[in-house]
């Protein structure tokens, strides 16, 4: 148990150590090139306004809060003391450095819960933490990475919580679970699919159920503690935002029926990605998945993993709005057993591993070391949200589709023609 | 962008526009991730100016001759993902009809533009 604990703990040390200097190439990237888009703007404002609320007590900063109410609250909060020396974007999302680390912790822990130890743990976790398609995020002073290392978290605390048995773990899930509903106004949803996962869980379950129902209760209590406050101040406009944004007439969504949404929501969470990365990432988490669930100890995090992420994208698909960056959460948990499939011993049927499988692996192994490589180039949603790339791609909510009419009818402007 | 350049520093082009138009009510028919509302508002917000009197665009029809009337600058230009689609034709009618010159302009690339249009100086007295 010993020897299990600081393997964990090395394995986390490692994956923390590889994320922070990811995350530091990323900074430096974005800080090379001087852009911000609309949302850094939005957000470094909220900051700057959240800081001088900050000076002046709470009642100045519930007040903020009502200001900026369809805005989340956490990340321009913890931006806010850099805010106060310089409200620039590029110097606050040094304020995602907190989630970084977390998000790397969170992904020792799933892939450990999946089975892995040693070496092959510390692997996995640092390939998950500094997966481009999660880190290029964290270039971004935006709400997106913070919701998918929440998520992650959250997961990781209901798996070291053995089911709800322990209450330390609980309160960690719970207060995950709480910081999630105030990290993105949509972060309820990502709760919602959280909370289905890990209810389908406990039902599953047998035994124990006065200290299931104890870390229940602790995780219920500690999640409604953090998320009350602020959705007490400003969830009124919070859920009109969400109701006109996401489902009643604006320039962001369109007449579409369920299938439609569904391919909608796929395509654009592959767009955001690259489609070649998005390709290798799910190709690998099926892999993981199958191979998770052929092992008894492997099957229920595997399960609570692919739940989570499916009823994510189910949510999200209910909505025409394509959003920025709102399928991250469910790409985390991909990447997640993405990584398990790729550091995963070799499986063992008859004495040899397929050879298809094995095929399979190294093929995946290789574009994602080849994307891996090109970490800095993740910087490319700066040119997307730039509108550079003609794939129409950008970082503001649904411009890409409108972008691609309206090139369509290329208007020209300016008497400079 | 029309090439495969770097973004242009964001930042500068705000704080550029922004020198033109100041606080005046100005028309932001053109905006994309690369000069938008709250760029202005942030580039106001740095340099400790007033934030400018933002007009939202509409895209076309009476709305946009009423807004046009009251603008004394014009954001205008070519870009290839805008947020807000505007009746071109119509804006640059309105443009002439109202005698708005350009008084700025700031190329990005071959297909993506800035151009900032003021009104006449008589009319700018005039709405003093």
């Amino acid at each position: 148990m010993g020897t299990t604990t600081r393997s964990s703990r090395r394995a986390a040390a490692i994956a923390c150590a590889v994320a922070l200097v990811a995350f530091l190439v990323v900074l430096a990237a974005r800080w090379q090139h001087g852009f911000a888009n609309v949302d850094d703007y939005l957000y470094a404002r909220q900051a700057h306004e959240f800081a001088r609320a900050l000076a002046n007590g709470p009642a100045a900063l519930v007040e903020a809060w009502r200001a900026f109410g369809q805005n989340a609250p956490l990340v321009p909060t913890l931006a806010a003391p850099l805010a106060a020396i310089d409200p620039s974007p590029h110097l606050l999302t040094l304020a995602h450095l907190p989630f970084v680390l977390l998000l790397a912790a969170s992904c020792t822990v799933l892939p450990r819960a999946l089975g892995l130890a040693g070496a092959r743990l510390a692997l996995a976790a640092a390939a998950a933490a500094s997966a481009p398609p999660l880190l290029a995020w964290a270039a971004m002073f935006h709400f997106a990475f913070a919701s998918a290392a929440l998520t992650v978290a959250a997961l990781a605390a209901y798996m070291l919580s053995r089911g709800l048995r322990s209450p330390a773990a609980s309160a960690l899930f719970g207060l995950a679970i709480g910081l999630l509903c105030v990290a993105r106004v949509i972060g309820p949803l990502y709760a919602s699919a959280l909370i289905a996962a890990v209810a389908g869980d406990q039902l599953t379950r047998h035994g124990d159920w006065r200290e299931r129902l104890r870390g229940a209760l602790v995780a219920c209590s500690s999640a409604v503690l953090v998320a009350t406050p602020w959705w007490a101040a400003a969830g009124g406009s919070a859920l009109r935002y969400l109701t006109t944004a996401g489902y009643g007439e604006s320039p962001f969504t369109h007449e579409a029926g369920l299938l439609e949404r569904a391919r909608e929501r796929f395509d654009w969470t592959t767009t955001e990605t690259g489609w070649l990365v998005a390709c290798v990432v799910l190709a690998l988490a099926a892999l993981g998945l199958a191979r998770a669930l052929r092992n008894d100890r492997s099957r229920r995090p595997a399960l609570l993993m692919a739940i989570t992420a499916l009823c994510a994208m189910t949510g999200l698909a209910t909505s025409t709005n394509a959003g920025t960056g709102f399928a991250l959460p469910a790409i985390a948990l991909a990447v997640c057993l993405a990584a398990f499939a790729v550091a995963a011993p070799p499986a063992r049927r008859s004495g040899r591993p397929a050879a298809g499988l094995r095929g399979l692996r190294a093929l995946c192994w290789r574009v994602s070391l080849t994307s891996a490589a090109g970490l800095p180039c993740s910087m490319r949603y700066l040119r997307q949200a730039s509108g550079s790339d003609r794939s129409g791609s950008s970082a503001h909510p649904d411009s890409s589709r409108r972008a691609q009419r309206w090139a369509a009818s290329a208007t020209h402007l300016t008497a400079t023609d | 962008m029309g090439c495969e350049c770097d973004p242009p520093n964001s930042d500068r082009l705000a704080r550029r526009v922004l020198a033109v138009v100041s606080d005046k009510p100005t028309l932001l028919a053109r905006d994309d991730a690369l000069l938008n509302a709250e760029s202005q508002r942030f580039a106001a917000l740095r340099s400790g100016r007033l934030a400018p009197q933002l007009l939202a665009p509409p895209s076309q029809g009476p709305a946009l001759k009423d807004a046009l009337t009251r603008a004394r600058y014009v954001v205008a230009g070519r870009t290839l993902a805008p947020y807000h689609a505007v009746d071109g034709w119509a804006l640059l009618a309105g443009l002439a009809k109202r005698r708005l010159r350009p008084v700025f302009t700031y190329r990005i690339s071959q297909a993506k533009d800035v151009t900032v249009y003021a009104a006449p100086r008589s009319d700018r007295r005039s709405r003093r």
